[in-house]
Protein backbone atom coordinates (compact mmCIF):
# COMPACT_ATOMS: atom_id res chain seq x y z
CA UNK A 1 0.00 0.00 0.00
CA UNK A 2 2.61 2.11 0.55
CA UNK A 3 4.70 1.23 -2.08
CA UNK A 4 1.82 2.43 -4.25
CA UNK A 5 1.07 5.23 -2.50
CA UNK A 6 4.46 6.50 -3.35
CA UNK A 7 4.93 5.27 -6.91
CA UNK A 8 1.88 7.16 -7.60
CA UNK A 9 2.76 10.57 -5.70
CA UNK A 10 6.41 10.37 -8.12
CA UNK A 11 3.98 9.87 -10.84
CA UNK A 12 2.17 13.03 -9.93
CA UNK A 13 4.71 14.77 -9.18
CA UNK A 14 6.73 14.21 -12.98
CA UNK A 15 3.33 14.93 -14.59
CA UNK A 16 3.25 18.21 -12.93
CA UNK A 17 6.80 19.81 -13.04
CA UNK A 18 6.82 18.34 -16.39
CA UNK A 19 3.40 20.42 -17.40
CA UNK A 20 4.92 23.31 -15.53
CA UNK A 21 8.40 23.29 -16.99
CA UNK A 22 7.06 22.98 -20.17
CA UNK A 23 4.22 26.14 -19.96
CA UNK A 24 4.68 28.12 -22.80
CA UNK A 25 6.01 31.78 -21.71
CA UNK A 26 3.83 34.91 -22.35
CA UNK A 27 7.27 35.60 -24.66
CA UNK A 28 7.33 37.71 -27.73
CA UNK A 29 10.23 38.68 -29.89
CA UNK A 30 9.80 41.75 -32.30
CA UNK A 31 9.14 40.39 -35.93
CA UNK A 32 9.46 42.24 -39.16
CA UNK A 33 7.69 45.01 -40.18
CA UNK A 34 8.56 47.36 -37.47
CA UNK A 35 8.55 51.13 -38.15
CA UNK A 36 10.69 53.79 -35.79
CA UNK A 37 10.64 57.01 -37.31
CA UNK A 38 11.10 60.61 -36.43
CA UNK A 39 10.08 63.93 -37.27
CA UNK A 40 11.36 67.25 -36.86
CA UNK A 41 11.17 70.58 -38.75
CA UNK A 42 14.88 69.06 -39.82
CA UNK A 43 15.30 66.02 -39.88
CA UNK A 44 13.53 63.19 -40.32
CA UNK A 45 14.21 59.85 -40.81
CA UNK A 46 13.67 56.42 -39.34
CA UNK A 47 15.71 53.24 -38.14
CA UNK A 48 15.78 50.36 -40.04
CA UNK A 49 17.16 47.89 -37.38
CA UNK A 50 15.31 46.87 -33.92
CA UNK A 51 15.16 43.91 -32.09
CA UNK A 52 14.05 43.02 -28.73
CA UNK A 53 11.70 41.08 -26.38
CA UNK A 54 8.42 41.89 -25.18
CA UNK A 55 6.57 39.52 -22.01
CA UNK A 56 2.83 40.10 -23.16
CA UNK A 57 0.07 38.91 -21.87
CA UNK A 58 -3.66 39.76 -22.62
CA UNK A 59 -5.13 38.70 -19.48
CA UNK A 60 -2.53 40.64 -17.49
CA UNK A 61 -1.45 43.74 -19.50
CA UNK A 62 -0.40 45.74 -16.50
CA UNK A 63 2.70 42.94 -16.58
CA UNK A 64 3.91 43.85 -19.68
CA UNK A 65 7.71 44.25 -20.23
CA UNK A 66 9.41 45.63 -23.32
CA UNK A 67 12.64 45.17 -23.51
CA UNK A 68 14.08 46.63 -26.99
CA UNK A 69 17.25 48.05 -28.89
CA UNK A 70 17.83 50.14 -31.60
CA UNK A 71 21.06 50.05 -33.93
CA UNK A 72 21.88 54.23 -34.10
CA UNK A 73 23.54 53.18 -37.23
CA UNK A 74 20.75 52.51 -38.95
CA UNK A 75 18.95 55.64 -38.88
CA UNK A 76 18.18 56.79 -42.34
CA UNK A 77 17.75 60.70 -42.79
CA UNK A 78 17.55 60.46 -46.63
CA UNK A 79 20.65 62.35 -47.00
CA UNK A 80 23.88 60.15 -46.71
CA UNK A 81 26.09 62.57 -45.22
CA UNK A 82 23.29 63.35 -42.86
CA UNK A 83 23.10 59.76 -41.61
CA UNK A 84 27.34 59.93 -41.52
CA UNK A 85 27.67 62.71 -39.25
CA UNK A 86 24.45 61.30 -37.13
CA UNK A 87 27.27 59.05 -36.06
CA UNK A 88 30.22 61.15 -34.85
CA UNK A 89 30.86 61.48 -31.06
CA UNK A 90 29.03 64.71 -31.21
CA UNK A 91 25.39 63.41 -32.19
CA UNK A 92 24.80 59.65 -31.38
CA UNK A 93 28.78 58.38 -30.78
CA UNK A 94 27.87 55.40 -32.64
CA UNK A 95 31.39 53.71 -32.27
CA UNK A 96 30.77 53.78 -28.37
CA UNK A 97 27.47 53.78 -27.98
CA UNK A 98 25.76 51.20 -30.91
CA UNK A 99 22.24 50.82 -29.62
CA UNK A 100 19.78 53.25 -27.96
CA UNK A 101 17.64 50.82 -25.61
CA UNK A 102 14.14 51.08 -23.70
CA UNK A 103 13.30 49.05 -21.00
CA UNK A 104 9.98 49.49 -19.45
CA UNK A 105 9.36 49.53 -15.55
CA UNK A 106 5.46 49.74 -15.38
CA UNK A 107 2.84 49.30 -17.90
CA UNK A 108 -0.56 50.96 -17.06
CA UNK A 109 -3.79 50.60 -19.12
CA UNK A 110 -6.69 52.62 -19.09
CA UNK A 111 -9.58 51.83 -22.19
CA UNK A 112 -7.62 50.95 -25.41
CA UNK A 113 -4.72 53.00 -24.43
CA UNK A 114 -1.38 51.95 -22.92
CA UNK A 115 0.44 54.03 -20.91
CA UNK A 116 3.97 52.47 -21.11
CA UNK A 117 6.62 53.95 -17.93
CA UNK A 118 10.36 53.14 -18.81
CA UNK A 119 14.09 53.96 -19.04
CA UNK A 120 15.15 55.56 -22.45
CA UNK A 121 18.62 54.85 -22.66
CA UNK A 122 20.42 56.62 -25.48
CA UNK A 123 24.43 57.43 -25.83
CA UNK A 124 24.61 55.58 -22.52
CA UNK A 125 22.63 58.28 -20.81
CA UNK A 126 19.25 56.95 -19.46
CA UNK A 127 15.89 58.98 -18.20
CA UNK A 128 12.44 57.93 -17.77
CA UNK A 129 10.00 58.30 -19.87
CA UNK A 130 5.55 57.16 -20.44
CA UNK A 131 4.72 56.31 -23.60
CA UNK A 132 1.84 56.19 -24.78
CA UNK A 133 0.46 53.42 -27.06
CA UNK A 134 -2.19 51.00 -27.93
CA UNK A 135 -2.14 47.81 -29.00
CA UNK A 136 -3.46 45.55 -31.65
CA UNK A 137 -3.48 41.60 -30.99
CA UNK A 138 -4.33 39.02 -33.85
CA UNK A 139 -3.57 35.05 -33.19
CA UNK A 140 -0.03 34.93 -31.75
CA UNK A 141 0.79 38.68 -33.24
CA UNK A 142 0.70 41.58 -31.06
CA UNK A 143 1.28 45.26 -32.73
CA UNK A 144 2.31 48.06 -30.53
CA UNK A 145 2.01 51.94 -31.90
CA UNK A 146 2.61 55.13 -30.42
CA UNK A 147 4.28 58.75 -30.64
CA UNK A 148 6.29 60.42 -28.27
CA UNK A 149 8.76 63.61 -27.78
CA UNK A 150 12.22 63.00 -27.16
CA UNK A 151 14.14 65.75 -26.57
CA UNK A 152 18.01 65.06 -27.67
CA UNK A 153 19.25 67.63 -25.47
CA UNK A 154 18.67 65.83 -22.43
CA UNK A 155 20.61 63.06 -24.06
CA UNK A 156 23.64 64.84 -25.47
CA UNK A 157 22.82 64.12 -28.89
CA UNK A 158 24.13 67.50 -30.39
CA UNK A 159 23.97 70.77 -28.78
CA UNK A 160 21.80 73.32 -29.00
CA UNK A 161 20.78 74.56 -31.96
CA UNK A 162 18.75 76.78 -34.22
CA UNK A 163 18.80 75.01 -36.73
CA UNK A 164 18.37 71.00 -35.69
CA UNK A 165 15.08 71.38 -33.18
CA UNK A 166 15.63 69.78 -29.49
CA UNK A 167 12.00 67.59 -29.77
CA UNK A 168 12.21 65.06 -32.52
CA UNK A 169 8.60 63.32 -32.75
CA UNK A 170 9.08 59.58 -32.67
CA UNK A 171 6.39 57.01 -34.09
CA UNK A 172 6.74 53.46 -33.96
CA UNK A 173 5.17 50.73 -34.94
CA UNK A 174 6.60 47.21 -33.61
CA UNK A 175 4.68 43.84 -34.42
CA UNK A 176 5.71 41.19 -31.95
CA UNK A 177 5.12 37.70 -32.55
CA UNK A 178 4.91 34.92 -29.61
CA UNK A 179 8.06 32.53 -29.78
CA UNK B 1 12.06 1.47 -7.38
CA UNK B 2 13.54 3.90 -4.84
CA UNK B 3 11.57 6.90 -4.42
CA UNK B 4 13.93 8.18 -1.82
CA UNK B 5 16.59 8.14 -4.81
CA UNK B 6 14.45 9.62 -7.00
CA UNK B 7 13.32 12.14 -5.03
CA UNK B 8 17.00 13.43 -3.42
CA UNK B 9 18.11 13.57 -6.95
CA UNK B 10 15.27 15.75 -8.22
CA UNK B 11 15.04 18.11 -5.35
CA UNK B 12 19.05 18.22 -5.18
CA UNK B 13 19.14 18.79 -9.10
CA UNK B 14 16.35 21.49 -8.66
CA UNK B 15 18.18 22.80 -6.06
CA UNK B 16 21.34 23.65 -7.28
CA UNK B 17 20.06 24.46 -10.61
CA UNK B 18 18.00 27.37 -8.72
CA UNK B 19 20.78 28.53 -7.01
CA UNK B 20 23.39 28.66 -9.86
CA UNK B 21 20.33 30.45 -12.32
CA UNK B 22 19.87 32.92 -9.20
CA UNK B 23 23.48 33.95 -8.79
CA UNK B 24 24.12 33.59 -12.11
CA UNK B 25 21.09 36.43 -12.84
CA UNK B 26 22.50 38.27 -10.34
CA UNK B 27 26.09 38.65 -10.33
CA UNK B 28 26.29 38.01 -14.58
CA UNK B 29 23.64 38.73 -16.47
CA UNK B 30 19.88 38.34 -16.31
CA UNK B 31 18.17 35.95 -18.53
CA UNK B 32 15.10 35.92 -16.43
CA UNK B 33 12.90 37.09 -19.41
CA UNK B 34 13.33 34.25 -21.21
CA UNK B 35 14.19 31.55 -18.81
CA UNK B 36 12.60 32.23 -15.73
CA UNK B 37 14.02 30.57 -12.64
CA UNK B 38 10.73 28.65 -11.40
CA UNK B 39 11.31 26.99 -15.41
CA UNK B 40 14.40 26.03 -14.48
CA UNK B 41 13.47 24.61 -11.37
CA UNK B 42 10.64 22.46 -12.57
CA UNK B 43 12.72 21.41 -15.45
CA UNK B 44 15.35 19.82 -13.04
CA UNK B 45 12.55 18.18 -11.38
CA UNK B 46 10.93 16.72 -14.69
CA UNK B 47 14.02 15.41 -16.21
CA UNK B 48 15.96 13.80 -13.54
CA UNK B 49 12.44 12.03 -12.86
CA UNK B 50 12.28 10.90 -15.99
CA UNK B 51 16.26 9.66 -15.86
CA UNK B 52 14.78 7.58 -13.02
CA UNK B 53 11.97 5.71 -14.24
CA UNK B 54 14.48 5.15 -18.18
CA UNK B 55 16.80 3.79 -15.51
CA UNK B 56 14.02 1.04 -14.20
CA UNK B 57 13.16 0.83 -18.00
CA UNK B 58 17.10 -0.39 -18.91
CA UNK B 59 17.09 -2.42 -15.78
CA UNK B 60 14.40 -4.77 -17.02
CA UNK B 61 15.45 -4.55 -20.75
CA UNK B 62 18.86 -5.02 -20.83
CA UNK B 63 20.01 -8.12 -19.37
CA UNK B 64 23.97 -7.12 -19.25
CA UNK B 65 25.29 -4.14 -16.76
CA UNK B 66 22.06 -2.18 -17.78
CA UNK B 67 23.28 0.97 -15.51
CA UNK B 68 26.44 1.25 -17.42
CA UNK B 69 24.43 0.81 -20.63
CA UNK B 70 21.96 3.53 -19.08
CA UNK B 71 24.91 6.12 -18.02
CA UNK B 72 26.33 6.03 -21.26
CA UNK B 73 23.55 6.50 -23.30
CA UNK B 74 22.19 9.97 -20.84
CA UNK B 75 26.12 10.94 -21.30
CA UNK B 76 25.91 10.87 -25.07
CA UNK B 77 22.14 12.72 -25.14
CA UNK B 78 23.22 15.33 -22.86
CA UNK B 79 26.16 15.95 -25.17
CA UNK B 80 23.92 16.23 -27.82
CA UNK B 81 21.07 18.30 -26.23
CA UNK B 82 24.11 21.06 -25.68
CA UNK B 83 23.51 21.92 -29.52
CA UNK B 84 20.21 23.32 -28.79
CA UNK B 85 21.04 26.04 -26.75
CA UNK B 86 24.16 25.93 -28.80
CA UNK B 87 21.51 27.51 -31.79
CA UNK B 88 18.55 28.57 -30.00
CA UNK B 89 18.85 32.60 -30.77
CA UNK B 90 17.59 34.36 -27.97
CA UNK B 91 16.56 38.73 -28.39
CA UNK B 92 18.07 39.60 -25.51
CA UNK B 93 21.14 41.43 -24.08
CA UNK B 94 24.35 39.40 -23.96
CA UNK B 95 22.79 37.41 -26.16
CA UNK B 96 26.46 35.60 -26.75
CA UNK B 97 26.77 34.24 -23.31
CA UNK B 98 23.18 32.78 -23.63
CA UNK B 99 24.45 28.93 -24.50
CA UNK B 100 27.37 29.23 -21.69
CA UNK B 101 24.82 29.98 -19.11
CA UNK B 102 22.62 27.33 -19.73
CA UNK B 103 25.30 24.46 -21.20
CA UNK B 104 25.91 23.31 -17.27
CA UNK B 105 22.08 23.10 -16.18
CA UNK B 106 22.13 20.29 -18.99
CA UNK B 107 24.47 18.12 -16.65
CA UNK B 108 22.69 18.95 -13.46
CA UNK B 109 19.79 15.75 -13.80
CA UNK B 110 22.51 12.89 -14.56
CA UNK B 111 25.03 14.33 -12.11
CA UNK B 112 22.64 14.11 -9.33
CA UNK B 113 21.05 10.77 -10.87
CA UNK B 114 24.36 9.13 -10.04
CA UNK B 115 25.84 11.10 -7.03
CA UNK B 116 22.65 9.04 -5.22
CA UNK B 117 22.79 6.40 -6.99
CA UNK B 118 24.16 4.26 -4.00
CA UNK B 119 20.76 4.64 -2.77
CA UNK B 120 19.25 3.04 -5.76
CA UNK B 121 20.82 -0.50 -4.78
CA UNK B 122 19.76 -0.66 -0.85
CA UNK B 123 17.17 -2.66 -0.09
Amino acid sequence: MKKTISTVGLIALTVLSTSLAWMPLTHYEVSTGYSIDFKSKDPSGSFKTMDGTVEFDDANIEATQFNLKIDVKSISTGNGMMNKKSQIEEWFNAEKFPFAKFKSTKVTKKGDDLSIVGDLTIKGITKQYTIPATYVKNGDKVTFKGTFNVNRIEFKVGHKSDVVPDLMKVTFQVPVSKK
Amino acid sequence: MNVKHALLSAFSACLLGAFYVYFYYQMLFDFSTVLPIWKVAFGLISFTLILFYVHLLFKRVVKQNPTFWFGLTFSILTFVSILYPMMDRVYVDAAEFYPGFVIPLHFLPLLMFFTFYQLDTQK
